[in-house]
């Protein structure tokens, strides 16, 4: 990415990823650039050609335009460069949502899921005895050729 | 390594491969099964890292062209509307299965008699159903009983929990006054035979840490090595032999974990490697009296496969349903649609089979095996 002199390509990203994934101040959720997201991506293009190709040409891109990275740009890249644009997409989602923090603030268990898991409690037979009554109430939805007959 | 002949030479430790090796055991045969993947150590299931949903994307993606393991081999997919999913290495697709368990209806095993299409099969139902019970114990099934949908039968183990979206998606069903019932799953609603039941962690496909699904890497194989038969695992089968004379399997050629290639003779040779590598081996097993590949005179091995596909539709719900805990894809099933209805205008039917929610990362990516994030 060193070929882009008229931007810095990780502020570019990072301003490009603040778009993807906007903070939300009144819940306490970061922005993805903010929260460090484009050194999972720049990472993740190390070892992945094609998401490298994708980042190069979108950075390159940015460095074209003439406003810089706005909601409009990031709108322009994603119709221009589609299939750059959804790689890099994918690498964002999968670079903030898989923090421990990021799904604690959305409501799932930061900790690893085994062996802790979660606490669901079973349905009691009343419940279910409830639940099902209008299934059972039916009667047999099924055709038995044999009719019941070994 | 001995290579002395066998009785039996199994190909593939995966669910069938496990019951054939399981219904042999009484015989006293030598068995030997040989396996192109490995046992998955307990520290390698990725739920037990903090970023385990990232696994599912990368090495444990159900898609093999996708992991692209060592164990792995490419399946070309380009002119199919379906994408392959399976595991190799001990358990087979056990390992990455979800643990949705239904049986086959009576109606299933006479689909020539009562729709005019396949064929019917030579047994029914009530034939196979003592062998359902039978793996179900083995394999540790939770369900309800009474389910109007099928003849009469008790789930070994009470039902894993619908949880608080399965409880909503069932008042639903009855308000619509459609069919629905708590899925059987071959998953342990509680400890049974030194296996820890689930504790709703939300990765079956990640394989179960905790040994509460019921994939054969916790359930026969276990059993079969202490009885005996010989697992040997990172052995590729390369090709069948035969006697040239007789045309009857003599054993097997396979590359081994040392990297040679290695042959192993047996009385019998079974195939058991699912239904991309079953033909895949026999393409792979040409002679001079089986130019196109072993049972193939027909020219069909290797066309016309019948998966069993899967589609899915996605809904959100204006509160939380705390869909992420639980077993990710069992919750109910309903098979209001399940039998021939002249009115659709077609003839068999389909499951409704309501799956859990999974977590944000997953969600933001289009969902579950699906690869189109959402804009």
């Amino acid at each position: 990415m060193s070929e882009h002199r008229h931007i810095n390509p990780l502020s570019s990203l990072d301003a490009i990823l603040d778009v993807l994934i906007p903070a939300n101040r009144d819940r306490g959720i970061p922005a993805a650039g903010e929260l460090g997201v484009a050194a999972f991506v720049t990472e993740a293009a190390a070892r992945n050609p094609a998401l490298n190709s994708a980042l190069v040409a979108l950075l390159s891109r940015v460095g074209e335009l003439a406003d810089g990275v706005t909601p409009h740009t990031v709108r322009q890249l994603e119709t221009e460069l589609p299939e750059a644009f959804r790689l890099l997409l994918v690498e964002t989602y999968k670079g903030y949502y898989s923090r421990p923090d990021m799904r604690a603030k959305l409501g799932v268990g930061s900790h690893p899921v085994h062996p802790a898991g979660y606490e669901v409690a079973s349905e009691s037979p009343e419940l279910l005895n409830e639940l099902t009554a209008p299934v059972r109430a039916r009667g047999p939805v099924f055709r038995d050729p044999t009719g019941g007959q070994t | 390594m001995n290579h002395d002949p066998v009785d039996v030479l199994i190909i593939g430790a995966g669910a069938s491969g496990a019951a054939i090796a399981w219904s042999l055991l009484e015989t006293r045969m030598r068995i030997l099964c040989l396996e192109q993947g490995d046992h998955l150590p307990d520290k390698d299931f990725p739920s037990r890292r903090e970023d385990y949903e990232l696994a599912r994307y990368a090495e444990f993606s159900c898609d093999p062209n996708v992991r692209g393991l060592q164990q792995d081999y490419p399946i070309n997919a380009d002119d199919s509307c379906i994408t392959p999913v399976n595991w190799n290495g001990v358990g087979g697709s056990t390992i990455n299965f979800l643990g949705h368990w239904p049986r086959m209806r009576p109606s299933d095993f006479r689909t020539r008699s009562l729709d005019g299409v396949g064929e019917d099969w030579p047994v029914d139902y009530h034939d196979l159903a003592p062998f359902y019970d039978m793996n179900d114990r083995t394999t540790g099934v939770s369900g309800l009983g009474g389910n109007p949908a099928y003849p009469d039968y008790m789930p070994p183990h009470p039902p894993i929990p619908m949880g608080k979206l399965g409880q909503t998606l069932a008042r639903g069903f009855n308000k619509k006054g459609w069919h629905w019932w708590p899925s059987d799953v071959a998953i342990l609603s509680e400890d049974d035979d030194g296996r820890q039941k689930c504790v709703n962690a939300g990765t079956c496909d990640l394989g179960c840490a905790a040994g509460a699904k019921g994939g054969t890497n916790f359930t026969y194989w276990p059993m079969l090595e202490n009885a005996g038969v010989e697992l040997r695992t990172k052995a590729r089968v390369r090709e069948i032999l035969v006697d040239e004379t007789t045309g009857f399997a003599t054993g097997v050629l396979y590359h081994g974990a040392d990297g040679q290639v290695h042959e192993q003779k047996a009385e019998l040779v079974i195939v058991a490697c699912n239904g991309i590598g079953t033909p895949r081996l026999l393409l792979n097993s040409k002679s001079n009296i089986f130019p196109e590949g072993l049972a193939n005179r027909s020219g069909k091995v290797g066309k016309n496969l019948m998966f069993h596909p899967l589609s899915g539709v996605a809904g959100v719900f204006d509160e939380p349903m705390k869909g992420h805990e639980g077993p990710m894809a069992c919750s109910i099933l309903s098979q209001e649609f399940y039998e021939s209805d002249p009115a659709r205008g077609f003839v068999r039917g389909y499951g409704l089979h309501s799956g859990r929610s999974t977590t944000p990362m997953t969600y933001a990516l289009g969902g579950y095996g699906i690869d189109s994030p959402i804009p």
